[in-house]
């Protein structure tokens, strides 16, 4: 490798580096989830360490809508939950689960297989909904749905109303 | 064949561009979604994941646009090498832990199946036109070169 070559990527590299680090400043991102230590304390059932939400993908939950032993759980405040939802998903906002866990019996049993959904983007309430099913007794398979209800929405899967479904629960 | 040998590079050369572009653009415009694809894969340490987010899509644009100049040609090639071997492990390490996650690679598509070797075949052929295109010599430039009809006749 000779040196032109050497600079030239460093040239690039060091422009990338820096239109990146602007691009971050004007954006301002925000951090996609709490670092994995503090995500849940939900332990492998091998000792390992802890393991944080895992998410799936628009097309594989729909492979198991509608089946025994999942259930889609609705993150989003309880107003927008009304507009339209999952079929068969019950709203736990994740403003207040912590509350409604406490307090209600979520019809979910520790078998289930469950599936939280917020509104989209970096899905932060669903994956802190799934840390606190899965903290909740026991550590059950929790998932986060990628992309959340705009996924949903945008691969024309399935919604219902509270008035068109007789599945949909809520707390 | 000889136009072949001369057209085939070029070609190679504006599909990966255009590939790494169209890859490029819609993590630009929505970086969160991007951001959170990449923390789907479970391979880079929290603080890094905005800062890969911000930086992964203006690279891949910079490093698309060195390989078309002649002039920054060899430094495109192994940028953009360099990319596709690592989005190559990437995928292959999601693959072999089993995590059901989303590629990414163009955005946030809601269709997507889970990231599998499909993508890491697809990968690995754009690796192989990468390094087609970087072989010397442009239409313009070669077709100098070529013997006129009327010799080679």
């Amino acid at each position: 490798m000779d040196r032109s070559l050497l600079r030239q990527l460093a040239a690039l590299l060091g422009t990338s580096m820096a239109l990146g680090a602007v691009r971050l400043g004007v954006s301002e991102l925000p951090w996609v989830a709490d670092p994995p230590a503090e995500t849940s304390s939900c332990g492998d059932p091998s000792g390992g360490a802890p393991r944080a939400i895992e998410r799936i993908t628009v097309a594989r939950a729909r492979e198991f809508l509608g089946r025994p032993g999942v259930t889609f759980v609705d993150a989003r405040p309880r107003g927008e939950y009304d507009l339209s939802h999952i079929p068969g998903a019950f709203s736990l906002p994740a403003d207040d689960a912590a509350d409604l866990l406490e307090v209600s019996s979520v019809p979910i049993t520790p078998e289930d297989l469950v599936i939280t959904y917020c509104d989209g983007g970096a899905c932060e309430r669903s994956e802190y909904l799934g840390m606190l099913l899965e903290d909740r007794d026991t550590c059950r398979d929790a998932y986060v749905l990628d992309g959340g209800w705009r996924a949903w929405l945008a691969a024309g899967s399935p919604t219902t109303t509270p008035d068109t479904t007789a599945g949909a629960q809520a707390p | 064949v000889t136009r072949l040998r001369i057209w085939l590079p070029w070609l190679a050369r504006w599909a990966v561009a255009a590939t790494f572009a169209a890859a490029a653009v819609p993590k630009l415009l929505e970086p969160v979604a991007f951001a959170a694809d990449l923390q789907g894969f479970r391979a880079f340490p929290h603080w890094s994941i905005n800062a890969l987010a911000a930086t992964v899509p203006i690279l891949e644009l910079v490093a698309a646009a060195a390989y078309l100049h002649p002039r920054t040609r060899r430094a495109g090639t192994w940028l953009l090498g360099a990319l596709l071997g690592a989005f190559i492990i990437l995928l292959a390490s999601a693959v072999l832990r089993g995590i059901d996650v989303a590629c990414g690679c163009f955005g946030q598509d809601p269709t997507a199946r889970a990231a599998g070797w499909p993508e890491i075949f697809r990968d690995a052929a754009l690796w192989a036109a990468v390094m087609l295109g970087a072989r010397r010599g442009t239409p313009r430039a070669d077709a100098a070169r070529l013997p006129r009809r009327s010799e080679a006749c």
